[in-house]
Parts: C-alpha cells; structure tokens; sequence
C-alpha cells in the first residue's frame, strides 16, 4: 500500500467497518464465484461479458477476469460482429478503461488490456474496395491523447512513459520524432526534475541523430546551453546532471569537455558547497585524464581534492569517493 | 528519527500470522490477485525473522497447489485464477521453502515458463502478452531453482537485457524505458543467476544506485523521487550483488527502515506513519538482513530467499552482505 | 428589545465588513450602519457614472478637516463621460489583488462569503525594463526558463528566493538588517544585479521606494512565494466585480444572514455615551447611536468605527486599533492615481509560452521601477493593475487599468506624473487603444492618527480602525489583521474570559469552512 496514512482506529470503529463491508463482500464473492463458474464453462455470451465489467469496476487489479473479458471478445462476440461493430466494442472498451486509469493510473492490467485492444482494432471501412486505416488511425491518435493526460496529472508515471513509447512506436501513422522533442520540452520547462523527461530526450535524440534529422554539434550545444540554465537553477537537482553525462558521453571532444570544467568550474566558486559540481569535476576530470592527458599529475591531484572535499560534504557516500580517489591516484593502489 | 528504534519481531510474525484471518474484510478479497505473492513474502519475511514455523506448513503447501491452473500448466495467485508468471515464480519459491518440491509437475512448469520468450528474449507475463524485464527473471530465477536453465536461450535472454541498460547504468522494464530500481533489480540479479555480470555498467551504475539514498536515510527508485522501503531492497541487492554494499550510509537506512514500523500493529509500511502491508514488510526485513541487522538470517540477494537454502541447492553467486552485527 | 446590540460598527469599509461578519457568526448582535448609500467606504466599487459624479465632487479639495482623520481625495482631471453602458462597469476605489495565502484568503474561506464572490486567478505580473515589458520570475521553473538572466544571476537568485522561503528571521545574513534598506540588502548580501534586484523590490515585494526596510520587504516577498502554486502559477486571485467593493459588501451579506441589522444612507445625528457607574440601567448599555430619519437611537455596549465617523466630543475617547509594528505596511501621505477606460483589451505577451494551453486572464499586474520611463518618477514605482470583462469589471472588449504610484514630488500633478506610463503602456499594443474615459487624483491618506487614550484598557468599549495603506498586493490582508484585532476586542469586552474559550476554527472565524473555486479561463 503505497502513500496511505495510518489511522488509529478504536476496536469499535473496525467492527462498524466489518459490519458494514459484509454486504459488500457477500456481493463481491458472488459475483466472483458467478464469473469464475461461468468461465470453466466456457460462457462467452454477452451477458457474462457484462458480468465482468461489474466485477471489474470493482477491482481493476482481478487479472483473471481481463483474461477472460478478452476470451468472451474473442470466442463469443468478435465472431458475430462486422468490423465496424468490432471497432465501436474495442472503442468501448477504451473509454471504459481510459475511466478506470483516472482512478488507478498504476494499475499494470489497464494498460495491459488497452494495448491488447489496440491491437485488435480493425483497420478502418473499406472505401474504393480497399480497407482505410481510419479507425486504427483514429484509435491510437486518441491513445496519445489519453497519455498525455496521464502524464500531466503524474509526470513522473514511469508506466505511462513506458507505454508512450510503445503508442509512440506503435501508431500506425507515425509522428515526426521532433514533435516528440518539442513534448519533452514542455515537459522539462513546466518541472526540470522531470528526470522521465530528460531520459525521454536521450532517447529522442539518439534516434533523430541517427537519421540525419539533426545536426548533432549544433543540437548538442544547445542542450548543453538548456542543462546550464538547470544546473545554476537547482545545482541540487540530479536530473540534469545525469543527463549531462549522457549528452557528454565518453568524453572524445576535448575541447567540448575542457568548456564544460570551465562552466561547472564557475558554478562551483559562486556554488562552493556544491556536492554535485564536485562529483560532476571529479567524473569529466578523470575522462581528460583518461582520453587526452593521460599523463597529467596536476588533473589528478586536483580531483584527489575534490573528493577530499566530497567526504566531507556527502559523508554517506564517502567510501565510493574514497574508491575513486584510489582509482584516480598516480599510481594505482593493489587491492 | 529515534537512534534507538528496534526491529519489533514479535509483533511482525503475528501481523503476518493475522493476514490469512481477514476474511472479513473487504481488503483480503479485493487483493486475492496477489494472494501467492502474499503468502511468499510473509514466508520469507518470517524465515529472515527466525520464524519459519509461524504458518501452518500443510496449509500452505495445499493453497499452493490448489492454485495450479491444469490448462496453462502453471500456478495462478489463487485458485480458479489464471496461471501468471508472477504467482508461477512465488508458488516454487513456497514450495522449495517448504521443502516440497516433490508436488511439482516440473516438466510442465517448465514448459510453461519456456513458452512464455519472446523472440526478442524477453518473457510475457502470460498468455496475453504483457513483456516486462520482472518477468525476465521470474524465468530465469524460477528455472535457475529448478535446475532447467540449460534449457533457457541465454544469449537472447541476455541480449535483451543489454538493450535495456540505459547509459545511467540502469535498466527499464522494456527497451528504451527509464531507469527504476526495481527493474535494476531484476536485470542484475537475473544476469548474476547467468552468470553474465559482465553486461553491468559497474561504476556507472553504482554510482547512480549509491545517489538513490536520500538525506532522511531513505532510498528512491529513481531520481527526484520520493523515498520509500521497497526500494531498500532493490536498490541493495544491486548493490550487494555488485559488492558495493558500503556506498550507502547503511545505518541511517536501518534507521529509516526501522520507522516505518507500525509499533502497534506490526508490519512495515512503505514510510513512516503509512498503513503497513506484507509487501514492504518483507522487503524491509530483506534490507535489514543485508545491512547486518543482528540477529536476522542471511538473506541472499539474488533469489530473495533464505541464503542457506540457495547455498544448499548450490547456486549461491558472489554477492556480499554487510557482516551480521552481534545483539 | 429590538434597537440593543452588542456592538454597533459604523462604516462598512473591508475591515469593519469583515469584523462585523465575523462578530455576527460568533453569535453577537451586532448593527452595522454606513452614512454612505452604498457599501464599502473608501473601498468601494462604483459604475462609470458614479465614479464620474464622485470625481467632480472631489474636484475641488475636500474641506479640510484641521488634523486630517479621514482620507481625502483632490481629483485633477475628469474627462467627459461620453462611453456607452456606464452603468456596466464597476470601477474601484481601492485596486486589489487577494494574496493566494494569508489572512485574507484565510477569512473568505472560514466566513463563507465564497458563495457570494467569484474569483479568478491574476494573468501575469510583469516588469518595465528597457522600454520592454518582462516576466518577473518567482520560482525555480521560472528562473531556469527566463532566457534573458545570465546564468551567475540565476543561481543568485535562486539563492535568494531559497534563502526568502527558509527561516531567514533567525539568519546571519538577516539579522542586524531589518532597517537596512531594501535596495542595499539585495546587493551586499546576494550580490544581485540592478534588474533583477527590481523586479523582487517592486514586482515581488510590491515596494513603493527602494529604500524601504528589509525586515518588511522581505516578509512580503515571502508572502508571494508561498502564495504561488495554491491556485495556479500566480500568487494572486482578483474578485468580480470591482474587487474590494464587491468583497466588503459579500461580508455584510454574511453578517445580515447570521442576524445583523444595517442601516445605510443614515447621517449620523449624534453618538451619546453614557458612564455605566453613573447609571443604573442594567443592560450596561453604554452608548446611543441617533441617526436622521430614524424612529428610535441604536444601543450598545461597543461601538467600532473608522476614524472619520467619530463625533468630536468623543475623540479623545477613542482607542485606535494598530497592526502590530512588525506587519511591515509603510504609509504613504499622499498617492497619485489614475483610472482610465480603453476601448480595447490590453494583451500583454503571456508569462510562460512553454505552456500555450493556460490562456491568459485579463486581469495583470504592471511594474515599473522608478526611472524606467522618461518624464516618470525617478523616486517611487508606479503598479498598474488592469481589471476588464473577465471579472465582469466591463462590458466586453473594453478594459480598466489602475496606476498609482506615492506623490514624492509635490510639484507635479498626478495626471503630469502618471501620463508617461500611460503611453508607455498603451504603445506596447499593437494597434494602441483609445482611451474612453480617464481621471486623475491625489489620495490623502490621514495624518498618523496619535493615540488619544494614553494606553489600551480593558475598559475600552469605543475603537477605530486604520485606513487601508495605497499598496494593491496586501491591502487585505492588512484589513484581515486589523480586523481579527478588532474582533477579539469586541468579543472580549463583551464575553470577558470567555471570549478566549471560543472555539476558533480558521484564523478569527467560528465554525465551518468553504473552499474558494478560481474560475479558469477556458476558451
């Protein structure tokens, strides 16, 4: 039970509550027990398929009856049905569900069962003999819309990221990927502790590099630009450090990284207690180091400095500082 | 928070003890989708305590069995429930607690499992196809318990495993998806069982699991998260699988974990002052028996099981616990 | 009988409104008269034509009263009023915005009035800086996607905005500082930069100089902070309806509906008081309130009033309620004004063009440092607030703005003062607007009213209330704090000991409370 406070109740209060969920439970048991018979024989009529949307409402959590909800789809109904009455079911049964979330939006069955609906959506009706797209088109564009709703009321719902991605991925029309930048975007300017958001990023960039639709310098420096703007803000706030790391990468451009010591390094003096500049020094540091100055005592000693620095200041994490001061040391210390 | 606060084991054993009593409550029934699950982390929070004994043993081998799902060949969280992978996992884990193996049909169960791999290596959860890296190694552990892994494609199960290694070091719970600790987890500990470790990002992902503690001794799963006692377990067991168990400040942790204690009613609960639950009650002792809390058994990491009866079926990994302190 | 009260409150301004609501759910019997016709005194809200009639009334100097106990205005210019539907405006006397956290918002929630108002949460506030208007950032999503502050400034100022929402009374940075002026303050201690040091004196700490005293500045600062976020990005929410007028007469309805008695439009014939110890009446009923065209004197054992409403032979009876010296409100003696009607809306480019789906409430607020605009004031800052059809203030299309800034400088009038913003503003739209109506006027505020009665007593039975100060940002909280004052006041002279065992929900109000619903903007 995730974020329900406790409550001290006298002996009293718990019985009136007993005395009152009898009825309930009596209800619920009857009803599980009606579906669960109906199921090993095999009921895939409609009115059992009604019985579990009860049921469900209920508990959205009950597996079970999603299972078998789906096998009354596709044993019972979907075989009777024309396309068109398939697509208003499954339509449906997104509504249903898109209500559902709203209540319980980290309920892995609901996102589970609207993905197998999803799938299962006819292509659209035929126009000039051959089959639109329209309804899968319709479908899965309203898909994102239900998502984005998720995710404004919980940004950080890694489940509804999860399942973006996959809408993403999944679409039959599929979106231009910068369009999915521009989301993450307004997702990081509206809270930068948005580390789905920053995570969302790397991934859209990766691809649109790929593809040629960016230019990687130009995009890089701009990132970088937007991370400055975050780490002076809040240099307490881990999301965009670590994504720094990534936009870094391992370290080749050495004059990129030898801009980004000198912009941590200003952070740092007007930010003297900064645990996460120091850590960030330490880390670009050791890759100059290690890619281009291999052979540099004054590097060395300076990030055996900052991590003297860093016991101190973050005195849970000492040993891993310890550690990397070991590993930074001229000559490497035999464990 | 109090220094002084101790683990209330009396109090814990007859709050799992009292869980299977609820039937009058609407709660017990809503959450019978969970039921094995449930009965697995009371066993193991009660093995960790020194108290496996507390439940009836013939009772809790006959509900396992009674929820095997004949057609799909694998258990379900209750009887007449579908057979997940979840509860397949759970029901051996019981049952090998047990030490009732013998009522296994293992060749079905293991067909079951193996049917369940994607071509991509990852593995659904059951027949309708959700895929998620838990159900990875739900496999892998449940075949790796059974003996079977021989029969398991590694190098795809692998392979999708490095596909989700994010560039923080840590994994999500399907390609391309954020780092959670819970996922790292499950990556970790399933290359651990296959002997695969070389796929971690070591460092990188030490790193970001030592940031997950927060101030209050707590940990998050990811960053800018609340903190909260599951995580004392996913986060550790990486870390103690990766032998990094001393990047973290370990007593404020067993202090943070301590506090959420219900001192009345037993039970952990996800923070303090929270409604406790079996769940965050077994993964709170779990962290405790990794931090060297005294007098609670070894717990080993990578199954989440009594590490003597991993040792015993010998496929004890080379994780490391903080040293049992003495009472 | 049917003329004896607990208490008579004489004036229906906001804090003598909100007293009377107050006493009045507490149970007390309370009457509540007003020489004026309409509600809200010197903070009411008037149509076009009333607002015109009321300016040429005030044209020429009121006459003055020797020591000055009451506001006065002197209106400059008036144009003639040639605008269709006049009676479709509500024009305020005393532009406000309601702090989304504080006393005020604290009252309307535990009296209830929120039945008989709506709100609706304030557009954006920005700043004149080089002849362009800016956001002013608050928090940290604003600082971090403000693209025009260097990077040093932003950690700056983050370090002040963290430093403003901590315990900084107990601070080293603090203390020894809280008369430090403001300006300074911001300098020596976080190393700020002119412009943003301008846009927390003036456009977050709603200072009129910027010299003014840190320990008060900044507790006003603290104050916009933590109002932002309750009911969206802005610190404030603003009424229908004309604001303050709308909001005392709301007060009035909850009194009347909890058993209060008023009587508006009534000069005051005569305030006798009798000595009880002299007297065997019984009742203890001290003081008669004789009113023209009234059958019969009001009687009660307290009587609260503003200050202009007491009879002379009774000044030095009086015991003024004061807020407490560390509520940081400065006084202003005098205020130029201006109000002007345009025949179009101002749109101001939006706060936040990350987030386009929020569209903008036509009420905002604009800053302009002293010496932002060539021929202002070099001295003081002049607050705009702009008010139209959003919150039923005009009809639609049309639009009020506020401007007010203190009259350092004697020698100018308000209208000569306050034009040069006037442009400054009407030329950032594009086409300008035409101006329909405009006045301009000087607000006199009283002379520090010294205190007549040598200490506070419990014997006191006769209090006045302070006028609002001119500052649009906190006006009502101010009225909120007097207003609690005066209750307790009341409340304990008239239930001895027993007033303190009343069982206080929410700041001074007895009993349940209601939510505020801020209306969005949805179009």
């Amino acid at each position: 039970m995730h974020s329900v406070r406790r409550v001290r109740q006298s002996p009293a209060a718990i019985q009136e509550k007993k005395e009152r969920e009898r009825s309930k439970i009596a209800e619920y048991l009857a009803l599980t027990n009606d579906l669960i018979s109906r199921k090993k024989n095999k009921d895939w009529s409609r009115d059992a398929f009604d019985a579990t949307q009860r049921l469900l409402e209920k508990n959205p959590e009950f597996y079970t009856i999603w299972n078998y909800r789906r096998n009354i789809l596709l044993n019972g109904i979907f075989p009777s049905s024309t396309p068109e009455q398939i697509n208003n079911i499954l339509a449906d049964e997104l509504m249903l569900t898109a209500m559902a979330l709203k209540e319980h939006p980290k309920v892995y069955w609901l996102w589970n069962h609207r993905r197998w609906c999803l799938q299962n959506i006819p292509d659209g009706p035929i126009v000039d003999s051959t089959s639109s797209m329209q309804w899968r088109n319709d479908n899965w564009n309203k898909e994102l819309a239900v998502v984005e709703k998720m995710l404004n009321a919980d940004p950080r719902n890694f489940m509804a990221w999860n399942y973006r991605r996959y809408v993403l991925a999944s679409m039959p029309t599929q979106r231009p990927e910068l369009a999915e930048l521009a989301y993450t975007t307004r997702k990081i300017s509206s809270s930068f502790s948005n580390f789905s958001a920053w995570h969302q990023r790397s991934k859209v960039y990766t691809s649109l590099w790929r593809s040629g639709q960016l230019d990687p310098v130009k995009s890089r420096d701009e990132e970088l630009e937007l991370i400055h703007n975050a780490i002076y803000t809040d240099p307490e706030d881990q999301s965009a450090w670590i994504y720094h790391r990534w936009l870094m990468g391992s370290g080749d451009d050495e004059s990129q990284l030898l801009r980004e010591l000198a912009v941590i390094e200003e952070l740092l003096s007007e930010q003297p207690d900064s645990k996460w500049c120091m850590d960030s020094l330490v880390y670009y540091n050791k890759l100059l180091l290690k890619k281009h100055r291999p052979h540099s005592t004054e590097l060395r000693e300076k990030c055996l400095a900052l991590l003297q620095q860093l016991e101190d200041i973050d005195p849970p994490r000492r040993y891993r500082y310890r550690e990397s001061g070991d590993s930074a040391a001229p000559h490497p210390v035999v464990q | 928070m109090a220094q002084n606060l101790k683990l209330l084991v009396p109090l814990h054993v007859s709050y799992i003890q009292n869980l299977g009593k609820s039937q009058d409550e609407l709660a017990y029934h809503l959450t019978a989708h969970l039921r094995m699950n449930a009965i697995y982390w009371g066993l193991t929070a009660l093995y960790i305590m020194g108290h496996q004994g507390a439940l009836d043993r013939e009772e809790m081998i006959e509900f396992v069995m009674s929820c095997w799902d004949e057609e799909a060949g694998g258990f379900g969280a209750h009887p007449d429930h579908d057979a997940h992978i979840l509860s397949t996992l759970s029901a051996i884990q019981i049952l090998i607690m047990q030490d009732a193996l013998d009522r296994l049909d293992v060749d079905r169960v293991v067909k079951f499992i193996l049917s369940l791999q994607q071509p991509s290596g990852v593995f659904s959860g059951d027949s309708f196809g959700e895929v998620d890296t838990r159900f990875l190694y739900c496999a892998v552990n449940a075949l790796s318990l059974l003996g079977r892994l021989s029969e398991l494609d590694v190098e795809r199960t692998v392979s999708y495993i490095r596909e989700c290694r994010n560039y923080d070091g840590g994994f999500g719970a399907t390609i391309g998806a954020e780092s959670h600790a819970a996922q790292v987890f499950v990556c970790v500990a399933a290359l651990a069982i296959l002997d695969r470790l070389d796929v971690v990002d070591q460092q990188t992902l030490c790193w970001w699991l030592s940031e997950r503690q927060l101030p209050n001794g707590g940990l998050n799963g990811r960053p800018e998260k609340l903190e909260d006692v599951c995580y004392s377990f996913w986060v550790l067991s990486a870390l103690s699988i990766l032998n990094k168990m001393t990047w973290i400040d370990s007593e404020k942790l067993v202090s943070f974990i301590l506090s959420a204690q219900d001192p009345e009613s037993g039970g952990i609960a996800d923070r303090p002052g929270d409604m406790a639950d079996v769940f965050h009650t077994q993964f709170g002792v779990a962290g405790l028996s990794l931090l060297g809390y005294p007098g609670l058994v070894d717990l080993d990491p990578v199954y989440c099981m009594p590490a003597s009866i991993i040792e015993a079926r010998g496929l004890r990994k080379g994780w490391k616990s903080l040293p049992r302190k003495s009472l | 009988m049917e003329n004896e009260f607990d208490v008579i409150i004489v004036g229906t301004g906001l804090t003598q409104s909100m007293t009377a609501a107050a006493l009045a759910k507490a149970g007390l019997k309370v009457a509540h008269v007003d020489p004026n016709a309409y509600y809200g005194g010197d903070e009411a809200a008037l149509t076009l034509d009333e607002l015109a009639t009321w300016a040429e009334r005030h044209s020429s100097p009121d006459i003055a009263d020797q020591v000055q106990r009451c506001t006065t205005y002197t209106a400059e210019y008036c144009s003639t009023l040639d605008v269709s539907h006049p009676k479709q405006y509500t024009i305020s006397l005393s532009p406000s915005v309601i702090p989304a956290v504080g006393p005020f918002i604290t009252s309307i929630i535990a009296s209830g009035i929120s039945r008989y108002c709506s709100f609706k949460l304030l557009g954006p506030v920005s700043i004149y800086h080089g002849g362009q208007f800016k956001n002013v950032p608050r928090g940290k999503e604003d600082v971090f996607r403000d693209q025009e502050i260097p990077l040093i400034e932003k950690r700056r100022l983050m370090r002040f905005l963290m430093f403003v929402a901590g315990d900084y009374e107990s601070s080293a940075e603090f203390q020894g500082k809280e008369d430090t002026p403001f300006q300074e303050f911001l300098r020596q201690t976080f190393s700020l930069s002119e412009d943003i040091s301008q846009s927390i004196i003036f456009a977050l700490a709603y200072c009129s100089y910027a010299d003014e005293p840190t320990a008060s500045a900044l507790s006003r600062v603290r104050s916009c902070l933590q109002s932002t976020g309750r009911y969206g990005p802005s610190p404030f929410i603003v009424a229908y309806y004309g604001g303050s007028g709308d909001l005392a007469q709301a007060f009035c309805r909850a009194a009347a509906v909890n058993g209060s008695v008023y009587v508006l439009g009534r000069r005051i014939a005569n305030i006798a008081s009798r000595d009880p110890s002299s007297e065997t009446t019984g009742g203890g009923r001290r003081y008669a309130l004789e009113l023209d065209d009234f059958p019969e004197p009001l009687y009660a054992s307290c009587l609260l009033s503003s200050q202009c409403h007491v009879p002379d032979h009774l000044r030095h009876h009086v015991a003024p309620i004061s807020p407490e010296p560390s509520s940081g409100y400065i006084r202003l003696r005098e205020v130029a004004r201006g109000i002007v009607v345009l025949d179009s809306p101002l749109s101001l480019p939006a706060e936040n063009d990350e987030e386009p789906q929020t569209t903008q409430s036509d009420s905002c607020i604009m800053v302009f440092p002293p010496g932002s605009v060539e021929g202002g004031s070099d001295m003081g800052a002049v607050h705009v607030l702009t008010a139209g059809p959003g919150t039923m203030c005009t009809p639609a299309g049309k639009c009020v703005i506020y401007l007010s800034t203190p009259l350092c400088d004697q020698k100018r009038s308000p209208k000569a003062l306050l034009e040069p913003y006037l442009a400054a503003i009407l030329s950032s739209v594009v086409p300008p607007p035409n101006i329909l109506f405009q006045t301009f006027y000087t607000q006199h505020f009283p002379t520090e009213t010294e205190r007549t009665v040598p200490v506070y007593s419990e014997e006191d039975t006769y209090w006045t209330v302070p006028v609002l100060p001119a500052d649009m940002s906190h006006a009502v909280d101010y009225a909120a704090q007097i207003a609690e004052k005066a209750f307790w006041k009341v409340t304990s002279s008239i239930r001895g000991s027993d007033a303190a065992s009343l069982e206080v929900s929410n700041g001074f109000w007895i009993g349940a409370v209601n939510e505020v619903d801020v209306d969005e903007d949805l179009d």
